[in-house]
């Protein structure tokens, strides 16, 4: 009886996120494939269909090549700084830390505000006339290491991965210290009593037992990063030629500088491929027995 | 970096019953370098945020002849009053809150409705529509962007706050199904039961005892839901134009661009001000919620 009653909601219930859902988000991420075929422009009303020439050009072009590099620089120069960095702040505070509620709050701070803000704030610090980091570097006398950080390709992209974690690394602190704090404590305080150190306990205590955490950690940074669009946007717009132009930048302006729809969907059908296999490779690659604890 | 963790933990070896109070053990040198690293490290952001506070009560002149880190000589609020009115700051922020409250509470009905149901009722082809939501988890907005952005067209819903609110919605949908599923299913059987068995409806044990029940994570998906649309920039920068019409990150980019031209920073360091302050205070007051939140959506992938 209870389950009848309930049924009756089960249509008016569902019909309106479903209908949303479907028309707003499933539909037009079908429609990507299709229009990937094609070489629309936006203006006529069909869509002349090409094949699998999108996919053919994109092949052929050293700027898109140039992305790829680029998106993998940003990928894995983020991960070295992030992950290392976001353990180290997560484990830190952790510890028996003075303050360590006012550190994380200030970490993490930054999470809150928006990319657009974020982005702003540093590409004002390091411009080149106004910039706090060069007005400081000449404070300290060491002028001769001021330079337009967004302004050079071998600054660039470090600018713009540097900025990029400092928003986001308080999520990824907050995410392993969950982690760190399911760490039985009897294991630490019997290590701690056998004469280990805090750097011991976390090599063979506690990384270990997070181990599986920072596999998918791994995963949503690489998801993430391949989509990295919004800092860089902001910061660069993908220059200084090229040199931090990545699929989302690539994509934007395919789509919406030079009105090519059916090549941007291209570029989108390769990132979502990329996104599917990089998910399933590294899940593979750091599969490993559980620890139970 | 390991040289400190490893001499931080020689406070720890002598005694486990006996902890040096924490303000003694600042002064081991191991604990010391660890110190360092935190505070060097929170005062860049804590310099940087008030570097911009600083730039932002400077005039304009006084910006260009001075050096970029000296504290204002004489403070001044004009930038402020610049920007919240000729530069549309206030537009934005107007047009932020609108987007960010439809948004928010739409996505909170439609999608707590939808939860109870695939959580709470048995039917058949539930699995199979709880997974079909939850597809929209994987999927990133750039597979959506351009479809999308000729639907609204179609619907003359481009460049209107309507649109975008629409979108805002619908992407959001998948992430508030997960978290309040994970929620409903959790709610104790007995007291929807019982009042069952008082001949209440359907409805009203949702609306009066469920929905209630389901507070805390209703919160959590509203200020999680709430902080993402209040700062989204992918999708407003592509389906908003008119100047009236954008929100504040889209709206202060555009400012940036335009400040390239007219050299008009001071009022920009006005509205980044305006656009962090609030969203500090919230985060100040919602840490704890907004923590935990997080590390729930971090299942999702």
């Amino acid at each position: 009886m209870l389950n009848r009653q309930k049924r009756k909601l089960l249509l008016p219930f569902l019909a309106p996120a479903l209908l949303l859902y479907c028309v707003f988000f499933l539909y037009p991420a079908a429609r990507t494939f299709h229009v990937a075929l094609t070489s629309w422009n936006g203006i006529t009303p069909d869509l002349p269909f090409v094949g699998l020439d999108n996919f053919r050009e994109l092949a052929d072009d050293p700027i898109f090549r140039g992305t790829i590099r680029n998106t993998a620089v940003f990928t894995i120069l983020g991960a070295i700084v992030l992950f290392p960095l976001a353990l180290f702040l997560a484990f830190a505070t952790s510890e028996k830390v003075f303050g360590a509620r006012t550190f994380r709050f200030i970490v993490l701070a930054p999470v809150a505000l928006s990319v657009a803000t974020a982005a702003l704030l540093w590409k004002f610090a390091l411009n080149p006339n106004f910039g706090l980091v060069n007005g400081l570097l000449g404070a300290v006398d060491l002028e001769e290491w001021s330079r337009p950080w967004l302004g050079m390709e071998s600054t660039a992209m470090i600018a713009v991965v540097l900025a990029t974690i400092w928003h986001g690394v308080g999520i990824w602190m907050i995410f392993f210290a969950a982690a760190i704090s399911r760490v039985p404590q009897e294991l630490k305080e019997a290590a701690r009593i056998d004469g280990a150190s805090s750097w011991r306990i976390f090599c063979h205590i506690v990384f270990p037992l997070i181990w599986d955490v920072t596999r998918i950690l791994i995963v949503l940074w690489i998801i993430g990063a391949l989509q990295a669009f919004a800092f860089i946007f902001a910061m660069t717009g993908g220059g200084p030629f090229n040199a931090t132009n990545v699929f989302g930048t690539y994509l934007y302006d395919a789509a919406f500088v030079e009105s090519r729809f059916g090549y941007a969907a291209a570029v989108a059908v390769v990132m979502f491929g990329l996104i599917l296999c990089f998910t399933a490779i590294v899940t593979r690659l750091t599969r490993r027995a559980t620890v139970q604890y | 970096m390991t040289d400190v963790i490893h001499h931080s933990g020689d406070v720890g070896t002598h005694t486990v019953q006996k902890r040096n109070p924490p303000w003694r053990s600042v002064f081991h040198p191991g604990r010391l370098l660890l110190y360092v690293f935190l505070v060097s490290y929170c005062l860049t952001s804590v310099g940087a945020f008030l570097w911009i506070v600083s730039i932002s009560l400077k005039s304009n002149p006084e910006f260009f002849s001075t050096s970029p880190w000296s504290p204002p000589k004489s403070p001044t609020l004009d930038n402020y009053r610049e920007a919240w009115t000729t530069a549309k700051i206030g537009t934005f922020v107007l047009n932020s809150v609108i987007v960010t409250v439809v948004s928010v509470v739409v996505t909170l009905v439609v999608s707590s409705m939808a939860a109870y149901v695939l959580s709470r009722v048995e039917f058949r082809g539930r699995n199979t529509l709880t997974t079909f939501f939850l597809l929209g988890l994987m999927i990133p907005g750039f597979l959506i962007i351009v479809p999308l952005y000729f639907l609204l067209r179609d619907l003359h819903l481009l460049g209107s706050l309507y649109g975008l609110i629409i979108v805002y919605i619908a992407t959001q949908i998948p992430f508030s199904i997960y978290v309040l599923t994970g929620f409903f299913r959790t709610l104790p059987q007995e007291l929807e039961e019982a009042a069952y068995v008082d001949g209440a409806s359907a409805l009203k044990v949702f609306v009066r005892i469920m929905l209630p029940l389901a507070a805390p994570g209703i919160a959590s998906v509203a200020l999680l839901n709430g902080l993402a649309i209040w700062n989204e920039f992918f999708f407003a920068l592509v389906f908003l134009s008119d100047e009236s019409k954008l929100t504040l990150p889209v709206g202060l980019f555009r400012l940036s661009i335009n400040a390239e031209y007219s050299a008009q920073w001071t009022p920009l360091f006005a509205g980044l001000v305006l656009a962090m302050i609030p969203v500090l205070i919230v985060f100040g007051v919602a840490q704890e919620r907004i923590t935990r939140g997080l590390t729930l959506g971090a299942v999702k992938g």
